[in-house]
């Protein structure tokens, strides 16, 4: 059993009127099943309302399941005795840089999760100095977090995460408040984390460019896992992936328009650099004619 | 205006003031603003003013952001002056149509603007050489006792802290929304005091939504770290009594006692 798994999981979002009698039952995720090992970078994709922040929501016990299990290695979400010890596994970082930034000092901040957990002063000092190590924001441990840019605040909260050492973090959209440059450095910071530390990694997104690199990609749509492979076997099918409104990276739209107007390429480019090895032998074979 | 307040703005430096426990600055600004209402006499202010001139020099902040400080009471400041200066009887010195301008006037309302000043400056010291988290810290430590009736001590000093983390982000949101509204042609200049108020409520609306979005969202965050309240946190930074802080103490009661000996002088 992998360290995240969910079996028939549901969870609906109900809204009542004000005798409390339920005016509108919206179903966010329906009967999901998934495992997921320890040590992968897994992304999730899907487009707005498909239930994948959801489902990231699950995973450390924020919202609990209208039906259905959902276990953080061997534990429960929903027996009261582990929700601490969840969210101490899988720790969790939100879209807006902002809104999840505690301290007026990133060091302060970064602490803030193990002091929550009870851990002593000099392991506290420790584990924040590695963190920031970790995310290549030691210089900027004395500053305000209101001083920083979109993708510094994302590695200070990616910090306070690593700070309470979890084996797993899940990103809900890190990057969607960011500009291009923030979005690369936090991606960057999350992947290294990965190889490095061996945490397992559940990146909730839609941008296609960040998952290309991931080691499983699971595509959710009105809130069932419809695609589940490969960043490889999931790229190579443009027109399913379009059929639940996703664009797939710009190389591989290419790649795929190419060969529907005949050019003889492979299924499924990720890269640059896997397209250009690919043209290069046709353009010398041509010369040759 | 509201951009200008200094209030709950850390400056960081390393400096002995910056290193000093914060409840040893919290009961130094206290002393201060006693001493400040202890002193009647030139002698008094001119010991306060060599103090904080000290203390200013010690916290190697520049100077200008402590001024930065004053700005927003600056309306109050005019205000105060002008009553003691104009309202005040006694020997006139200056007359000119209805106004005139007596020497202990002129006395009360130089020792007025010089205590308001004073009184800005020293708690302005306080908050930039204390990161709001020691600050809160410190309070939450010093009123510790009150705890045992009843009050949510920790609570009240989370809160304390979370306020001051966000009334930057705030302003700047403020002033996005304004800019957003005067763009479609808002107008928050023009008209009488109930007109503007009542353009203020195109402006009051989304921030309003704003903000409790941002709580929500603070919330969920806090929670996800395991905040569960004050019980079995540790700190990252406890509050320990160093050297200085003795010596800091000590200095405090020879200035306190420095004052209150000076008003009975002259």
């Amino acid at each position: 059993m992998g360290i995240i798994k969910a079996s028939k999981l549901i969870f609906d979002y109900v809204r009542r009127d004000e005798e409390d009698k339920v005016e509108e039952v919206n179903r966010a995720i329906d009967t999901m099943d998934v495992d997921i090992k320890k040590g992968d970078f897994v992304a999730v994709l899907g487009h707005n309302g498909s239930g994948k922040s959801t489902f990231a929501k699950h995973v450390n016990g924020i919202l609990l399941p209208t039906d259905g299990t959902v276990w953080i290695s061997d534990m429960d979400t929903q027996d009261p005795d582990h929700i601490w010890d969840i969210r101490k596994t899988a720790g969790m970082v939100f879209q807006n840089p902002d809104n999840q930034i505690i301290g007026n000092v990133v060091e302060e901040d970064v602490g803030f999760g193990p002091e929550n957990m009870g851990v002593p002063t000099d392991e506290i000092w420790k584990r924040v100095d590695d963190s920031l190590e970790a995310v290549g924001m030691t210089a900027y441990r004395m500053k305000s977090p209101n001083k920083l840019s979109g993708g510094q605040k994302q590695r200070v909260a990616i910090a306070g995460v690593m700070a309470m050492k979890p084996q797993c973090i899940i990103l809900d959209e890190p990057t969607a408040m960011l500009d291009p440059n923030g979005r690369k450095e936090v991606i960057r910071t999350v992947r290294e984390l990965n190889r490095r530390e061996g945490i397992t990694v559940l990146l909730i997104t839609h941008y296609m460019e960040e998952v290309v690199n991931a080691d499983r990609v699971i595509v959710m749509d009105d809130g069932k896992i419809v695609m589940d492979g490969t960043p490889r076997e999931i790229f190579s099918q443009v027109d399913k992936l379009k059929s639940y409104r996703l664009d797939v990276p710009q190389v591989t739209e290419l790649a795929y328009e190419l060969k529907k107007a005949g050019v003889n390429l492979p299924d499924g480019i990720l890269t640059r650099k896997e397209l250009m090895e690919n043209l290069l032998p046709l353009f010398e074979h041509r010369k040759e004619n | 205006m509201l951009r200008e307040i200094t209030l709950g703005q850390y400056y960081p430096v390393d400096s002995p003031v910056h290193r000093l426990d914060p409840r040893t600055k919290l009961f130094g600004t206290l002393v201060f603003l006693i001493s400040l209402f202890l002193s009647k006499n030139i002698w008094g202010y001119l010991l306060a003013t060599v103090v904080l001139a000290a203390v200013i020099r010690l916290t190697r902040v520049p100077f200008r952001f402590m001024v930065r400080g004053l700005k927003a009471i600056l309306f109050l400041l005019l205000i105060s002056v002008s009553f003691n200066l104009f309202l005040t009887d006694g020997e006139v010195l200056f007359q000119f149509w209805i106004f005139k301008i007596t020497r202990e006037g002129l006395e009360t309302a130089g020792f007025m603007a010089v205590r308001l000043i004073y009184l800005v400056l020293g708690s302005t010291i306080m908050t930039l050489t204390t990161t709001p988290n020691e600050l809160t810290d410190g309070l939450e430590k010093s009123l510790g006792v009150l705890n045992k009736i009843g009050v949510p001590v920790h609570e009240i000093s989370m809160m304390m802290s979370i306020a001051l983390r966000f009334i930057p982000i705030l302003v700047e949101e403020t002033d996005k929304i304004m800019k957003a509204q005067m763009a479609r042609g808002a107008d928050f200049e023009s008209g009488n005091l109930i007109q503007k108020a009542k353009s203020m409520v195109p402006l009051l609306v989304p921030l309003f939504i704003s903000a409790f979005r941002r709580a929500t969202d603070l919330a969920m965050a806090m929670e996800a770290r395991c905040y569960r309240g004050g019980s079995g946190r540790t700190k990252m930074k406890p509050l320990r009594y160093k050297s200085g802080d003795r010596v800091a103490y000590a200095l405090e009661f020879v200035y306190l006692a420095g004052m209150a000996g000076l008003r009975y002088l002259g």
